[in-house]
């Protein structure tokens, strides 16, 4: 009995083999040792904080510092016109801008993109000025027209 | 620690509600199955809290919550003793004994298993479909103490997110207040239980070396696993639906009610966690009639079948999105403007088809792997064996069909469901139905009864001895 059973472990594992070899297996299966590399370095980051912005990266953490400069000024409750990302882009920045629900999710700041309706309405805007974020008031309905007529023209993309 | 605990208790807890709800369709299956099915059932349970919750305008405190999901399991329970004992004769009956060949099987799992269970924890859900949806949703719910919260006071142009049944974010609310921060740990249960239940299925008709080279191929599609630590609703959607149909094929074999009032209780799951399910619960409806006029069944049996097929689906389809939608959420969705206007034009139905063998199922990228080859290789091998096969596996084919076919008409219906996304996701529906196929597949079973002949031979030699 134990001799068949012996025999049966050993189809099963020249089986396993076997099927680890085929091209689209091996990829997974290295992916999946990858992970495994990945876990001491994650033991370490246990933080909310940092799962997010290691998963999330760039979006998380540039919507989380303009969030944190909105709130240093007291404007956590006003509405933020976002550029598209291709602004930052040709501004020499990796900053996959979040839609308003995600951004939200992400700082708790009430966005709204140029192609919206409600983009007129914004109380501050973001633009980059010597690799800088800055954020700028929206009184000038004249200069965030304009604005907004560029980050149209630029497009958004999920 | 603390959340070790958080998730063995509410999963105790989530145990004996669908322990109690399995109650009521008096089944008798293997423990394995009644266990893994228990959870699943208890979880689809939870789901339904939060919402009813928010339905009668209750806040969704922690406390009202935790309490609710206690009273529901308790009333449910009203008559554990009976179902207790059966259950517990099932277990003293079971033979839970691992044979060497099943370690090498059982190790690769536990890898793979592990990695996805750590990646549900750890990670925050990623899918853009969640994080401006139910996750947000649910974020701030937590915060608000309801589902009807400032996500909706956002801009939400880009997106349609929040008008998704709220399966993901009921069950998200609970893991948040459970002490998890992104929730998503449900799913690595849900995951669990659905191999625990496919490995005890299987071994209904295979050898257990079979049944678990079945399971790793079945675990081994890349795109699948991926939504076992991201949550969405399509992997959940998939595994309710390949319930549905395990209980509707066992209806087919024992014609015990129950068995259908599962099945069509399990189908309202599916559709309530992903709307388009209801068009095929309509789609399966031919297989039942043809099994009562095989049957000679009367006009009033077939219309009671057919009703809790159908029935549970149209009900939460209408709480769920109908009753939802149109009169809690703050802003109307059009489900109507959805849908394709111009049926009689059916080039893009032979696109969709096309495209999703091109860009899907024979693509570069391998998201299946090789599924759909093992699936056609038994299948192939099985005409040639036996071309009219066995009842089992045709009722499987027939599901494996069902949703191969049905895939592009959802997309010929409902044109915003992308080849890329929703009918990507959408086809994991198949590959538990298609395991299931080569199951009961004749070629397979008269493989694993030559295994297992040779395996007790020598047992039977020195018995006899």
């Amino acid at each position: 009995m134990l001799k068949k059973h012996l025999i049966l472990t050993l189809a099963t594992l020249l089986f396993l083999t076997a099927f680890f070899l085929l091209p689209h297996n091996r990829t997974w299966a290295e992916k999946l040792l990858g992970y495994g590399r990945d876990l001491p370095g994650q033991i370490k980051a246990m933080s909310k904080e940092s799962r997010l912005s290691k998963r999330f990266g760039n979006d998380y953490t540039y919507s989380k510092s303009i969030a944190e400069n909105m709130r240093k000024n007291g404007q956590q409750h006003a509405l933020l016109l976002m550029p598209p990302s291709s602004y930052f882009t040709n501004a020499g920045m990796k900053y996959h801008v979040p839609e308003p629900a995600v951004f939200y999710y992400f700082t708790g700041i009430k966005t709204v993109w140029a192609v919206s309706k409600e983009a007129i309405n914004a109380e501050l805007y973001i633009h980059v000025r010597d690799g800088q974020l800055l954020i700028a008031r929206g009184n000038n309905k004249a200069a965030l027209q304009d604005s907004i007529t560029v980050f149209k023209k630029l497009g958004y993309t999920l | 620690m603390m959340s070790l605990l958080s998730v063995i208790l509410l999963t105790v807890v989530q145990f004996f509600t669908g322990f109690g709800v399995l109650g009521f369709f008096r089944l008798k299956i293997k423990p394995g199955l009644y266990i893994s099915l228990s959870i699943l059932m208890g979880i689809a349970i939870f789901s339904f809290i939060p919402f009813l919750l928010q339905l009668v305008k209750l806040p969704l405190t922690s406390l009202n919550i935790f309490l609710s999901l206690l009273a529901t399991c308790v009333w449910l329970n009203v008559n554990i003793k009976k179902n207790w004992q059966q259950f517990m004769q099932g277990i003293r009956s079971g033979n839970t004994k691992l044979r060497m060949y099943e370690w090498p099987v059982l190790l690769c799992l536990l890898f793979i298993v592990a990695i996805s269970v750590w990646r549900c924890f750890y990670l925050p859900p990623t899918p853009r479909d969640l994080t401006s949806g139910a996750e947000v949703i649910a974020e701030y719910a937590t915060r608000e103490k309801t589902m009807i919260n400032s996500v909706f006071t956002v801009n939400l142009e880009s997106t349609n997110n929040q008008y998704k049944p709220p399966f993901i974010t009921s069950l998200q609310i609970i893991y948040k207040y459970a002490g998890f921060p992104f929730g998503q740990i449900w799913l690595s249960s849900i995951f669990i239980c659905l191999l625990v239940f496919m490995y005890h299925g299987l071994t209904r008709y295979l050898h257990r070396s079979i049944a678990g080279i079945l399971l790793i191929i079945f675990v081994a599609v890349p795109e699948m696993y991926a939504y076992t630590f991201m949550a969405l609703f399509d992997y959940s959607n998939a595994v309710f639906f390949f319930l549905s149909f395990y209980f509707l094929i066992g209806y087919f074999k024992k014609r015990k009610p129950g068995y259908m009032a599962l099945a069509g209780v399990l189908m309202g799951i599916a559709t309530y966690i992903r709307s388009e399910t209801l068009i095929l619960a309509g789609l399966a409806c031919p297989l039942l009639l043809v099994y009562h006029l095989r049957q000679k069944d009367s006009f009033s049996r077939i219309m009671i079948s057919g009703c809790w097929m159908i029935a549970p689906s149209v009900i939460l389809y209408l709480v769920t999105i109908t009753l939802y939608f149109n009169l809690y959420l703050p802003v109307n969705y059009d489900v109507q403007g959805l849908l394709n206007t111009d049926l009689a034009n059916l080039r893009p139905l032979w696109e969709r088809f096309k495209a999703m063998h091109t860009h899907l199922i024979l693509s570069k990228e391998g998201f299946y792997a090789y599924i759909f080859y093992f699936f056609a290789l038994v299948l192939i091998a099985d005409l040639a064996v036996s071309f009219r096969m066995n009842r089992d596996s045709r009722n499987w084919l027939f599901a494996v069909l069902l949703v191969y076919f049905g895939m592009p008409v959802l997309g010929y219906l409902l044109p915003l469901l992308d080849i890329d996304h929703s009918t990507k996701r959408g086809l994991f529906r198949i590959f538990p139905l298609m395991i299931m196929y080569m199951g009961t597949s004749t070629v397979l079973r008269c493989l694993s009864l030559k295994i297992t002949n040779w395996e007790q031979r020598s047992e039977l030699t020195v018995r006899a001895g």
